[in-house]
């Protein structure tokens, strides 16, 4: 069935006017024929679903077709925001869904930045975008009325110029009169670890959604203006100040988040031996990459839209002179891009647009840092900032390249193959290899690839052995998760695939947490053992991360500042549940928020199985099961199969899934009544 | 005597320093001594971890049995990111 017929056969489905207060529209855009349909999401979705995350699983079950290719233009690209998204605070956040060309899995992405909000602000809250346009083009909406723009005079752009060159040509600044989500020529290369940017350093990262965006011929989406009625069922600015105290209060927004951003958890995972170091054959690196250090080059601290936190680090290298392009000549670069010097390993000493940007994220830091060899602070943020212009996923990205130097180093590719010198640390190689890679030049189109490599033809399929990666999605933080099987459990169960950001407990490495018992198994609904290299109830607190996470994804809250994933202490269901009662006017109880955290899940699972995903796609990389931790107190390290094994079995128990991954029958009947009555 | 074998010296965090500069040295045997000497006791929302020569606590802090000359810091151990 063609993608119209699908649409054709959702729209008596849906609404034809709005179901409560602020809520936006969802805007079916057929790239192809230059054609607009609108409907509203029916209440009945959203008090199951909410909106963001969770509705686009819900227009993703219903217009996918499985027979085509994830890259195929009747493959709709899935834009969402949340439901409480620019309300409240901290809730800058939507995501993007589609099935992803780069894993060939569920593709599920989540950005801040300015352009989630800009949706909103428009009575915008889905837009479903299909169908190869017939040229290159910008879609700009005034409010929420498109224009299809040739995009021409923006082609080759990457995200530095694009962005300087929309500023001026629609006379606007970004985030204050619009809201741009575009690509880069990384996307227009269709390459397969690019991500559509959000902002300046802002992007959805995951899966390949930059390629999948270039496949539709689509250089940029530009909501511009503030046109919505945003008025809400009941006052609710009162419990906004709520919700920002509780968050400026914590100690980890204060203390960490605030101050430095996300680079503070390099320290301790290196500490514990669980810093992934040369593609995770090594768990330990050098002290020099710790947050204090990049201190001296952060000038300042940015944020999303009306977020207080402030959490991304800026970096700025002219200002000690020693940034790898050492002036402070370069607050006007002198040139665009000047390659590294080949012969050594530091950047080069002119300065260009690359000596300063925004970032890096712990994930860059980490990827950029141990995963490739690198030990200078300078080279870090200069990769950060290369890839934040190319539209590339630092996680990714850095995967694709630390899997290329461990097969580099085993010999099963040759510098005669590679015409690179594919060395660990080798700067030099890895800068050029970032611009090769948006190109697809050389062995940049290996990368470009990414987890696909092995079945594009370009390695052998032994290759597999070393990709660091969960149904085909490369992990996407560098934390080696060997020791903390609660993190392993989450990076296998991941609808995404091999992703911190779906269900990570990041509390267990929370000592004080771990040590009260009480505390601990109230939090998570259960027991959970305090010793983090244990696997009793892990799934427990799994399942409860799961949970809350995909509603702050359908709220539109940020992942940093939802409870459980820095703190317990942080704004969850009650503040959520409240929200969304002043904000739209519906009801609901803790229990049953908690419930629409396990359906979107559940709706995930499956669209996956749809695509042939089964229990044994839930597993980790053969390297975790066979190779122990090396250093550290927890020496000796790894993933037992059995208890893995057992642990999943009791996860999908207490996830109402059948021993194969999916819903059970019932709620499986449940979810198809909700998703196709 | 018994004081100066069980001297260790505390590295601090930035937040933890309040004009102490950034290492100390103390008397204490175990993490738990230095836990009520600092006052960290009980509050679950900071989150301070404890490295004892290097290597990073992660439960039965309290419990950690420290010797003279041990080398403890004390990590702003930020979740997630
Ligand atoms: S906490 Fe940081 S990433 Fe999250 S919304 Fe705020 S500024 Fe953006």
């Amino acid at each position: 069935m063609s993608i119209r017929a699908r649409i054709d056969a959702l729209f008596p489905r849906l609404a034809s006017e709005q179901q409560f207060p602020t809520q936006g529209q969802t805007i079916f855009v057929d790239l192809e024929r230059q054609e607009v349909r609108r409907a509203w999401i029916p209440h009945r979705v959203v008090t199951q679903l909410l909106g963001g995350r969770g509705v686009n699983m819900f227009l993703l079950h219903n217009l996918l077709d499985e027979a085509l290719e994830p890259i195929h233009p009747e493959v709709p690209l899935i834009f969402g925001t949340g439901i409480l998204t620019s309300m409240v605070p901290s809730a800058s956040r939507g995501n993007v869904t589609s099935w992803s060309p780069e894993s060939r899995v569920l593709m599920d992405s989540n950005a801040g930045d300015y352009f989630p909000s800009f949706m909103k602000l428009n009575g915008i809250d889905h837009l479903v975008l299909y169908g190869k346009a017939p040229k290159w083009t910008l879609l700009h909406f005034e409010g929420d009325q498109p224009k299809f723009v040739d995009a021409a005079p923006f082609m080759g752009l990457d995200n530095i110029d694009l962005r300087a060159k929309i500023a001026n040509d629609f006379s606007g600044v970004e985030g204050k009169d619009y809201g741009l989500a575009a690509i880069t020529t990384a996307g227009e290369n269709l390459v397969l670890c690019s991500g559509i940017m959000a902002g300046p350093k802002a992007i959805y990262a995951r899966g390949g959604p930059g390629a999948k965006m270039g496949a539709l011929n689509l250089k940029a989406v530009l909501i511009q203006g503030r046109s919505a009625d945003l008025s809400t069922a009941r006052p609710h600015k009162l419990r906004n100040r709520d919700v920002a105290v509780k968050l400026l209060n914590t100690s980890v927004v204060k203390n960490a988040l605030k101050k430095r951003g996300t680079p503070f958890l390099y320290k301790p995972s290196r500490m514990l031996g669980a810093m992934g170091t040369k593609n995770n054959q090594e768990t330990t690196w050098t002290d020099k990459l710790d947050a204090e250090n990049i201190d001296p080059y952060r000038p300042g601290m940015e944020g999303c839209f009306a977020c207080p936190v402030n959490c991304r680090p800026l970096n700025d290298m002219s200002v000690l002179g020693e940034s790898g392009v050492g002036s402070r000549e370069s607050e006007t670069p002198a040139v665009d891009h000047v390659a590294a010097t080949p012969d050594t390993r530091q950047p080069t000493p002119i300065p260009d647009k690359y000596v300063k940007g925004d970032g890096p994220e712990y994930v860059t830091l980490g990827k950029f840092g141990p995963n490739v060899g690198i030990t200078e602070v300078t080279q870090v943020l200069r990769l950060n900032n290369i890839c934040n212009d190319l539209g590339l996923d630092t996680a990714s990205t850095g995967s694709a390249i630390s899997w290329a130097m461990e097969l580099y180093q085993r010999g099963m590719i040759t510098r005669e193959q590679t015409q690179i010198d594919l060395e660990w640390g080798n700067y030099e190689t890895i800068e050029r290899l970032l611009f090769m890679t948006a190109k697809r030049e050389g062995f940049g189109d290996v990368i470009a690839d990414s987890s696909q490599a092995v079945a594009t033809g370009k390695y052998p399929r032994e290759s597999l052995d070393y990709l660091m990666a969960v149904k085909g999605l490369t992990q996407s933080d560098p934390h080696d998760a060997r020791i903390l099987k609660a993190f392993a459990l989450g990076l296998a169960v991941a609808t995404r695939g091999m992703d911190h950001l779906r269900n990570r407990v990041t509390l267990e490495i929370n000592a004080k947490i771990n040590d009260s018992p009480d505390f601990k198994a109230e939090l998570y609904g259960g027991p959970v053992s305090a010793e983090p290299n244990s696997y009793e109830g892990k799934e427990t607190a799994v399942r409860r991360c799961e949970n809350i996470y995909a509603v702050g994804d359908s709220v539109g809250m940020c992942r940093f500042t939802t409870k459980l994933f820095n703190s317990p202490s942080l704004p969850g269901y009650e503040e959520f549940a409240d929200q969304v009662a002043n904000v739209t006017g519906i009801e609901l109880t803790n229990e049953a928020i908690d419930h629409i955290g396990l359906n979107v899940m559940g709706v995930e699972r499956l669209i996956n199985a749809k695509l042939g995903i089964t229990r044994a796609d839930d597993t980790l990389p053969k390297r975790w099961f066979e190779e122990a931790i090396g250093v550290g107190p927890y020496k000796g390290e790894k993933i037992d199969r059995g208890e893995f094994d057992k642990m999943l079995s009791r996860f999908y128990a207490i996830s109402n899934l059948t021993e194969e991954g999916v819903p059970k029958p019932e709620w499986r009947e449940e979810l198809e009544g909700v998703l196709t009555a | 005597m018994l004081q100066t074998e069980s001297r260790v010296t505390v590295r601090l965090p930035e937040p933890l320093r309040e004009g102490r500069g950034d290492v100390i040295t103390m008397n204490a045997t175990s993490l738990g001594d230095i836990i009520a000497e600092l006052d960290l006791a009980d509050d679950r929302d900071e989150l301070f971890n404890f490295a004892v020569n290097g290597d990073l606590v992660l439960h039965g802090e309290k419990d950690v049995a420290l010797k003279y000359g041990d080398e403890v810091e004390i990590v702003v151990a930020f979740a997630g990111g």
